[in-house]
């Protein structure tokens, strides 16, 4: 398709489309007054971010960022705020006391970001490999399972048994004290 | 080809969003307007709301979510796992030991699942 005299691919247009619906529902979640609407948002943004992974022929990691970001953490954050809500008596109004404080911390946090990822080893050797071919990814995943990381795999077991005993730690004395 | 996979969710999400939208504005459209104290009701049915819907949530809903995402993440390092090691067919030692490797990672989770069920956070009280 030809528009205005560049050559234009579904795939740009896909691009931009979701790119766009990710940065205007992550401009929500900051802008929105109230929070409930906000983490309603963030799922949005996540989901979109999915989006763009199912773009780079990467499905996999577009699955694991739906059933982790979009199902689970999304559900706990709201959870979170209805638990939270009372308890802290802040309601579900968000605070932004300094607004050019927090554009200014952000914008540093950006440039970090940005310089840390152009300059990392992975990025250059992403770049140098080319674009992923289809059904690459869940081998490429399992190989790197099982082969370099597997302490770091094994390790993550421990980090959320962890949370799981942190959790019911935390949240076991209340259980008993409603009933 | 993947990209046309995706394209094709794409039309069809594109159309079921454009349904409910379409549908609900034909509705307002054409459906008469009259108002009544019992018509903006929460519940027509009798069932009269107590306080707001906007309350605090029992503590016991987080430790489900929080046990639902460990075993959701479980779920993700299964999938790969599972779906690779029968590639490993003609690296026998490499099969065995992936084998072992999800075995110790599933027995440490289940140790905690055990723990919680033991505490009788599981128990809905």
């Amino acid at each position: 398709m030809q528009i205005l005299g560049f050559y234009i691919t579904g795939y740009q247009v896909a691009f931009v489309i979701l790119a766009g619906i990710t940065l205007a529902s992550a401009a929500m979640v900051v802008l929105l007054p109230n929070i409930l609407r906000a983490a309603m948002f963030l799922g949005l943004s996540l989901f979109c971010t999915a989006g763009l992974y199912a773009l780079m022929n990467a499905p996999f990691m577009a699955a694991v960022q739906v059933m982790i970001y979009v199902g689970a953490i999304t559900t706990m954050i709201i959870l979170a705020i209805f638990l939270s809500n009372r308890v802290m008596r802040i309601g579900f109004a968000q605070a932004i006391y300094n607004p050019l404080l927090a554009a200014g911390a952000a914008g540093l946090m950006f440039l970090f970001l940005f310089l840390t990822v152009v300059n990392s080893v992975w990025v250059k050797s992403a770049v140098a490999a080319g674009p992923a071919r289809v059904g690459q990814d869940v081998p490429a995943v399992a190989q790197a399972l099982l082969q370099p990381y597997v302490f770091p795999f094994e390790l993550a077991s421990v980090i959320l048994l962890a949370v799981l005993v942190g959790a019911v730690v935390i949240a076991k004395e209340d259980v008993d004290g409603d009933s | 080809m993947l990209a046309k996979d995706f394209l094709t969710i794409g039309i069809f999400a594109l159309f079921g969003i454009a349904f409910i939208v379409i549908t609900l504005i034909a509705s307002w459209a054409v459906r008469p307007h009259r108002p009544s104290d019992a018509k903006l009701s929460t519940y027509e049915c009798g069932e009269i709301p107590i306080g707001p819907a906007w309350t605090q949530f029992r503590v016991g809903y987080y430790i489900y979510a929080i046990i639902f995402l460990i075993f959701d993440v479980e779920a993700i390092f299964l999938y790969p796992w599972a779906a690779q090691l029968l590639g490993f067919k003609n690296n026998h030692a490499m099969m065995v030991m992936g084998f072992v490797d999800m075995v110790i990672f599933v027995a440490v989770l289940s140790v905690g699942l055990a723990w919680a069920w033991k505490k009788g956070v599981l128990e809905w009280k």
